[in-house]
């Protein structure tokens, strides 16, 4: 036989018994919220990475509830998951996540998102973005007086002063959350269930949704838009020029604003008087088959150049120190706007509020029932709520 | 055509010119076609999942819808969850038969409290819960019972002020989803599944489908269940598309999807028929692009080579005139001057050889008189005294025989003389050509000759009368003809000898001399007008007797030539020009 085969033999026999190669690592699960937009600028970002991601999006309206499920079993567990701030305090009671990293959770963190990242007195999550609502107006057109609004009845005056025929002062959505304003200026607010106050038990809170109410049945909220196609609704509206401010939140920017090469341009963004502040974050639960690349994970998601680049192509409040810094003129605007507003009460309740505060607010604002009528259910199903807990 | 050949080479290049091209815009078509039509295909089979999964969702919404309008209209009616009555609870019974009539997705339909407890229609189904965060309701992950694959369609119901009274929970028969997808038009060879989060196979456009199966293990459908939103891949063969159906952002269930798969060899069937067809088209265009390539190849390198062998005789020394090689543009062009090229270089060789022949004619001559001056009277002493001496002998004296000898030398030294002398005389005579009567000279030679003629035994006929005038001095004339005759009477002792005239073209005359000899083979008669040469046995000739009829010849303007004759022998034929007829005095 020819050596070379010989040799070839040998070198083949050696080599397979080598140690075997090692199993590819299975791939990181994420189960996220994001919008198209966020989740096409995901795809991008992962798209060269070594560790495949496994990405399930839940829609946000069953998202709670499918987490909650999820881990509850914990057969089928995500190791990364994007939850809004205000499911935090119900998995964290419930004991379901891990802490982050020491060397994620000392990242430089502004207050307000390590604030929305707490529970019991603990950093559990990660913050990935801060939100809440802002008053949004187009650039282009001239700024109402005074400029940005100083309260809610100022703003509710420069909208009215800017109704003029199919132009509408302002936009808002028929939603429990876009109540929040209102309730608060009246010197109501949601209920807190760390407190056990229901917070709309008098009557500021019926003159909150009153007046809520009487800016559609003016003109000077635009029409509610179909269920289910808000945001659509609002986008055209505002492209038309029908809508002279608008009470939205950052996850509507890429609909409204124009795309440039410094980030979105062309709105101008302020505060809403008593606007809620919320943020979305990275938790892993404790059902996570890799916690530890789930972190890795969740800080490449959070990393300062990852905050900057979304920043400029989505808006994105950035919610670290450095990444703030440098993020674009609109999320450094928009973080600016919700320096003053108020999270919601930290409380597992708080979540599911909302699913009995806007089938009121739709009811008042079509006039099927009055403010009082309505927030009486409301009362009832929240105390129902609180009893349960 | 030959290998190697302008013609095998002009073809050569002719089939690169074409294949290569063909070939890189084929392997470019290809690529672009294969890459193009996988990006259609996939385009239009995710518009096609699309278009089915809004379908899918269009008849959840719908019935949504319909159960909402009935669930608020129920919750209007009062102002906690239970019936308070008996006509309360028919009008509750009524409602449920109802939806479940009129809408036939609706297999079964619960109502519950808000608390959970039923109020309606038994208990909620396992794993359904009441829809808190829902906006309103949802739709939970698909079971299999009896009746097939259900999915729970929860939808709470509020009263007019917005108050939650109770929730409506709907048992939706996916049955219509299979429908639906049989119903579809399929490419080829494709199927739709639905899976719901869990990876159970919810609907199947094909009938043997088994509905309820786990297909989380296959690739297209992990996949599908892994993203955000849609995509495709291909493995094993198999072209798959898929698309998150909760990417609808409506109540439909969430990771449920929706999974098209082809085999890869019917989503490109019409591809792989293209290309096949192109393939067979570029190779009878690449076969008919050689073959007319070779005809054109050989038309066009025709001339060339024709022009090639033309040069090679050129180079032969034969610059005859020929015909000029027809060719197009350029070639004809080349032909032409290829042609004028070989008739000046015939031109140049001629007057090369005229002048080469005129120096040694010259030279001849110059020497032919001084030998003659010098030799010739010395000659005439030896001569007379060998004649004189000999008189004084008797025929048997013994000195007789040796002088008789010495005698017949010199008189032969004075024939050779007497050549040398014509020769020289050539050199001048002929300068002005007269009108001259051949049929005169003719029989002048004859009478001349009459003698060498009985000596060699041979038999002249001389036919030279009718002939007209010719431009062609007479004693050169005279000397042409006893040259040529003399020549011939040696070469055919015994033989005949004839010369006769004939016309010429262009009002020419044309004198024959022919003998019935062996003839001149045709490699010798370019020489023999030369000085010296001569085919004759040694001291029968001096080899200037046709030298100087051509020099006599050629110093008149006319022509000599020398082929075979007719009954075999030598034929030289003299060419003259005929005298201008000159008008009679007083014309002028």
């Amino acid at each position: 036989m020819d050596r070379r085969w010989i040799a070839r033999a040998v070198v083949a026999l050696v080599a397979g018994c080598g140690p075997a190669p090692a199993a590819p690592a299975p791939p990181v699960r994420f189960m996220h919220t994001l919008s198209p937009p966020e989740a096409a600028a995901l795809d991008e970002l992962l798209a060269g990475r070594a560790e495949p991601v496994e990405r399930t999006l839940l829609p946000f309206s069953r998202a709670e509830a499918v987490v909650g499920a999820t881990l509850a079993r914990a057969d089928d567990c995500p190791d990364l998951i994007r939850v809004d701030a205000t499911w935090l305090p119900a998995l964290a009671a419930a004991a379901r996540l891990v802490p982050p990293p020491p060397a994620l959770a000392a990242r430089d963190w502004t207050p307000a998102a390590r604030d929305l990242a707490t529970a019991g007195g603990a950093l559990v999550a990660v913050p990935m973005s801060l939100d809440g609502l802002v008053l949004v107006r187009p650039s282009a057109q001239p700024a109402p007086t005074p400029w940005p609004p100083s309260s809610l009845d100022a703003l509710e005056a420069e909208a009215a002063a800017a109704t003029q025929g199919a132009r509408h002062g302002l936009g808002l959505r028929v939603d429990g959350y876009w109540l929040v304003p209102f309730l608060r200026a009246r010197g109501a607010d949601v209920a807190d269930g760390g407190r056990g106050t229901l917070g709309i038990d008098g009557p500021a809170a019926e003159a909150a949704l009153a007046e809520l109410a009487s800016l559609f049945a003016d003109g000077i909220a635009a029409p509610p838009a179909p269920p289910g196609a808000e945001a659509e609704t609002e986008a055209a509206r505002f492209h038309r020029g029908e809508l002279a401010l608008l009470v939205t939140g950052p996850w509507a920017y890429p609909a409204l604003a124009t795309p440039g090469p410094d980030g979105l341009t062309g709105l101008d963004v302020a505060a809403v008087p008593g606007a809620p502040r919320g943020a979305q974050l990275l938790v892993v639960p404790t059902c996570a088959r890799a916690p530890e690349r789930a972190w890795a994970l969740a800080a490449e998601l959070t990393a300062p150049a990852t905050q900057v680049a979304w920043s400029r192509r989505l808006g994105l409040v950035p919610t670290t120190l450095t990444a703030l810094a440098a993020a674009a003129p609109l999320a450094q605007a928009t973080a600016r706007a919700l320096a003053d507003a108020t999270p919601l009460p930290r409380h597992p309740l708080s979540a599911a509020l909302f699913d009995d505060l806007s089938p009121a607010v739709a009811a008042v604002v079509a006039g099927d029932a009055t403010a009082a009528e309505a927030l009486a259910g409301v009362r009832r199903a929240w105390t129902r709520a609180l009893e349960a807990r | 055509m030959r290998r190697g050949s302008l013609a095998v080479r002009v073809v050569g290049v002719l089939a690169l010119a074409a294949l290569i091209p063909t070939l890189a815009i084929g392997a470019l078509a290809f690529a672009r076609t294969r890459a193009d039509l996988e990006r259609e295909v996939t385009r239009g089979h995710l518009a096609l999942i699309r278009a089915l999964g809004a379908g899918v969702d269009a008849t959840l919404q719908d019935a949504r819808r319909t159960i909402e309008i009935a669930a608020a209209t129920w919750a209007d009616a009062r102002t906690q969850a239970e019936p308070t009555d008996a006509a309360d609870g028919r009008a509750t019974a009524r409602l449920r038969a109802r939806l479940e009539r009129d809408v036939p997705v609706i297999a079964r339909l619960a109502i519950v409290s808000p608390r959970g407890t039923p109020v309606a229609g038994g208990p909620l189904p396992p794993g359904v819960d009441l829809g808190a965060g829902s906006f309103g309701g949802y739709v939970g992950d698909a079971g299999f019972g009896d009746g097939g694959p259900r999915v729970p369609l929860v939808v709470q119901a509020r009263s007019r002020t917005g108050e939650l009274c109770a929730v409506f929970v709907a048992e939706i028969d996916l049955a219509f989803v299979s429908t639906a997808l049989r119903g579809a038009r399929l490419p080829a060879g494709a199927q739709v599944v639905v899976v719901d989060g869990r990876g159970t196979t919810v609907a199947g456009s094909d009938p043997a489908v088994v509905l309820g199966a786990d297909r989380r293990g296959e690739p297209a459908i992990a996949r599908a269940l892994g993203a955000s939103a849609e995509g495709h891949l291909t493995e094993g063969g198999v072209l798959a598309v898929y698309r998150s159906l909760s990417s609808y952002q409506s109540l439909r269930g969430v990771r449920w999807a929706i999974v098209l798969t082809q085999p890869e060899h019917d989503a490109y069937a019409v591809a792989v028929a293209t290309q096949r067809l192109t393939l067979v088209v570029a190779a009878v265009a690449l076969l008919l692009a050689i073959a007319l390539g070779a005809l054109l190849a050989a038309r066009l390198t025709r001339p060339l080579v024709a022009l090639t062998a033309r040069a090679d005789a050129i180079a032969r020394g034969d610059t005859s005139a020929a015909p000029v090689v027809r060719g197009p543009g350029e070639l004809g062009h080349l032909a032409t001057r290829v042609e004028e090229m070989a008739v000046r270089i015939g031109e140049r060789a001629e007057l090369q050889t005229a002048l080469a022949r005129g120096d040694r004619l010259a030279s001849v001559g110059v020497m032919a008189a001084q030998v003659a001056h010098e030799i010739n009277n010395p000659l005439t002493t030896v001569l007379g005294y060998a004649a004189l001496l000999a008189e004084d002998k008797a025929d048997d004296h013994p000195d007789r025989a040796g002088l008789e000898l010495i005698a017949a030398e010199a008189t032969r030294m004075k024939s050779i003389v007497a050549g040398l002398l014509g020769y020289a005389r050539a050199e001048t005579a002929g300068d002005r050509p007269e009108a001259t009567a051949p049929g005169a000279v003719g029989r002048l030679v004859a009478a001349l000759l009459a003698p060498s003629v009985r000596k060699a035994g041979a038999t002249l006929t001389v036919d030279l009368d009718g002939a007209p005038p010719i431009a062609f001095d007479s004693h050169a004339l005279q000397q042409v003809l006893v040259n040529l005759v003399t020549n011939a009477l040696h070469a055919t002792p015994g033989g005949a000898v004839t010369v006769a005239w004939q016309a010429a073209p262009g009002g020419a005359v044309a004198i024959d001399v022919c003998d019935d000899g062996p003839g001149i083979a045709p490699a010798d008669r370019p020489r023999v007008f030369d000085p010296f040469v001569t085919t004759k046995a040694a001291g029968v000739g001096t080899g200037l007797g046709l030298a100087v009829v051509r020099h006599l010849v050629t110093r008149a303007g006319a022509t000599i030539a020398v082929d075979a004759a007719p009954a075999g022998g030598a034929r030289f034929r003299l060419t003259v020009a005929a005298a201008p007829v000159v008008p009679p005095p007083g014309d002028a």
